[in-house]
């Protein structure tokens, strides 16, 4: 077998029109799961009654189970299930006017709450006891505390694994493609089954992949050098 | 005026604070000496509400507080008449030695920023570290940052500041600064309640000095009468003891 150059040329060509699905699903998915993993990891760090127990739950179990059971199953209630959440909802829309793809967001955004949340937890807890003692000690709400001393400390600290939580999401959306979801993976085997150039296909593939997160460490790089701005030690401090 | 009646806490089986009493004027210096594990650390702690006390009454500035039971209002009400000095500074690592400063008097006083900075200006220059305001904690020594957190305590305008051993973190070094600070701090009239094993600084600057041990006051009274008339076989002991150490220093 020989590998094909204008093969890969078009598979990889194929790949970048679905680039904009895959970053459109990362995207949403990231910026919901954190915002949810943040509420879920401060719940569970101030020990709220009953919701921290409920989250620590669910942060197990989502845990215990591959991510690729979580899709099936997940795309099995949605479509056994979904008419009838929307006539409860009084809404007008069937199944198949909807995109597939409204079901990559739900689970993607749900499937990053457990790891996302338990960089944040542990974050949180790296933080020292007198920081959060010290802004009550000056008469700040646990709010004010959190927002304006608490939380800037704690992304520098949470921030190299939240980029690999945010890797994990990006790296996991071709699963998506077995309730199907066309994404980059896919797109880029489109050709092949003319062709049957599946070597080139898989190498298009993991090149817009190897391309896109390249880009993301490299802003990620640039970001954590500035969060960490407080953390340098200056020399003649004397 | 601070008043504290029958303070009481236990952690789990521990108890710590077996009903304490006590008294303290405007204006008056009280320092807390004691053992470790005497409780004077939790019951300054119980103050400022950093640790809730299983039992106890507080009397502040006029106001009848339930040290068990105050509600959040309340116990940020108490905290703007209280201010902490902690052991390892507690400085807010991610502002500047000014926003340090400015953020209480900002945030929780709602101060015009314009108004705070100046305030805080006006502090830091007090305490001699005019040049470092834009420096971060981490940036400057630990004598450095314990002069900016009493800064922190002082542009606060408290009724009483609390100092959780302010020097115990120190390079021994630097301790002779902050206890001066200390000092300066004490002559414009602030009350202060301090936990310290500086016996000299005690002798000096207390005007009473209370001994504890084992959860309970031992003894209290003013530092001549501790320090050189003890009545109580457990203070002459311990003073025999730390008096015994700071002498053999030198020869170490």
């Amino acid at each position: 077998m020989e590998f094909d150059v204008q093969s890969l040329k078009d598979c990889f060509f194929s790949g970048i029109q679905y680039l904009g699905v895959t970053v459109k699903i990362s995207l949403v998915s990231i910026i919901f799961g954190t915002i949810l993993a943040l509420i879920v990891a401060l719940v569970r760090f101030y020990k709220v009654p009953v919701l921290s127990q409920l989250f620590a739950l669910f942060v197990t179990v989502y845990r215990g189970i591959p991510i690729m059971l979580i899709i099936l199953i997940g795309h099995l209630m949605y479509v056994m299930h979904f008419d009838t959440v929307v006539k409860a909802l009084h809404l007008s829309v069937k199944i198949k006017d909807v995109d597939i793809v409204l079901l990559g967001y739900i689970v993607m955004t749900v499937g990053v709450i457990p790891s996302i949340s338990e960089t944040f937890r542990g974050a949180l807890k790296s933080i020292d006891k007198t920081q959060y003692e010290a802004c009550y000690s000056i008469g700040l709400t646990t709010t004010q505390s959190l927002r304006r001393v608490i939380l800037p400390q704690m992304f520098p600290v949470a921030f190299p694994s939240y980029i690999n939580n945010i890797l994990g999401v990006i790296k996991g959306v071709p699963l998506l493609s077995s309730v199907g979801i066309m994404e980059v993976m896919q797109g880029s085997l489109l050709p092949c089954s003319v062709s049957y150039s599946y070597l080139e296909g898989y190498a298009a593939a993991a090149l817009i992949y190897f391309m896109l997160i390249t880009l993301i460490l490299n802003v990620a790089k640039y970001i954590e050098k500035n969060l960490n701005r407080y953390r340098v030690i200056r020399k003649n401090t004397k | 005026m601070l008043e504290l009646d029958h303070v009481k806490k236990n952690f789990g089986k521990l108890s710590v604070l077996k009903d304490v009493s006590l008294k303290i004027e405007n204006g008056d210096v009280v320092v807390l000496l004691g053992p470790s594990g005497s409780g004077k650390t939790t019951l300054l702690r119980c103050v400022n509400f950093l640790e809730k006390a299983d039992n106890g009454k507080m009397i502040i500035d006029g106001d009848n507080i339930d040290l068990h039971t105050a509600n959040k209002k309340t116990i940020r009400k108490v905290r703007k008449k209280v201010a902490f000095v902690f052991q390892n500074y507690g400085l807010f690592q991610n502002k500047t030695a000014l926003q340090n400063i400015t953020e209480g008097l900002i945030v929780a006083r709602k101060i015009p920023k314009a108004e705070a900075i100046k305030k805080g200006e006006e502090v830091l220059k007090w305490v001699g570290l005019s040049d470092k305001k834009d420096y971060y904690p981490s940036q400057l020594s630990g004598g450095q940052q314990q002069r900016i957190g009493i800064a922190r305590a002082v542009a606060l305008d408290p009724e009483i500041i609390l100092f959780d051993e302010p020097t115990s973190a120190l390079d021994p070094e630097l301790v002779g600064d902050v206890l001066s600070l200390i000092k300066r701090v004490a002559q414009r009239g602030i009350s202060m309640m301090v936990v310290t094993h500086e016996m000299s600084f005690a002798q000096e600057v207390a005007n009473k000095v209370v001994f504890m041990d084992g959860g309970v006051i031992v003894e209290q009274g003013s530092p001549r009468d501790i320090f050189y008339y003890p009545k109580e076989e457990r203070t002459k002991k311990f003073l025999e003891r730390v008096q015994h150490n700071e002498r053999n220093m030198y020869y170490i």
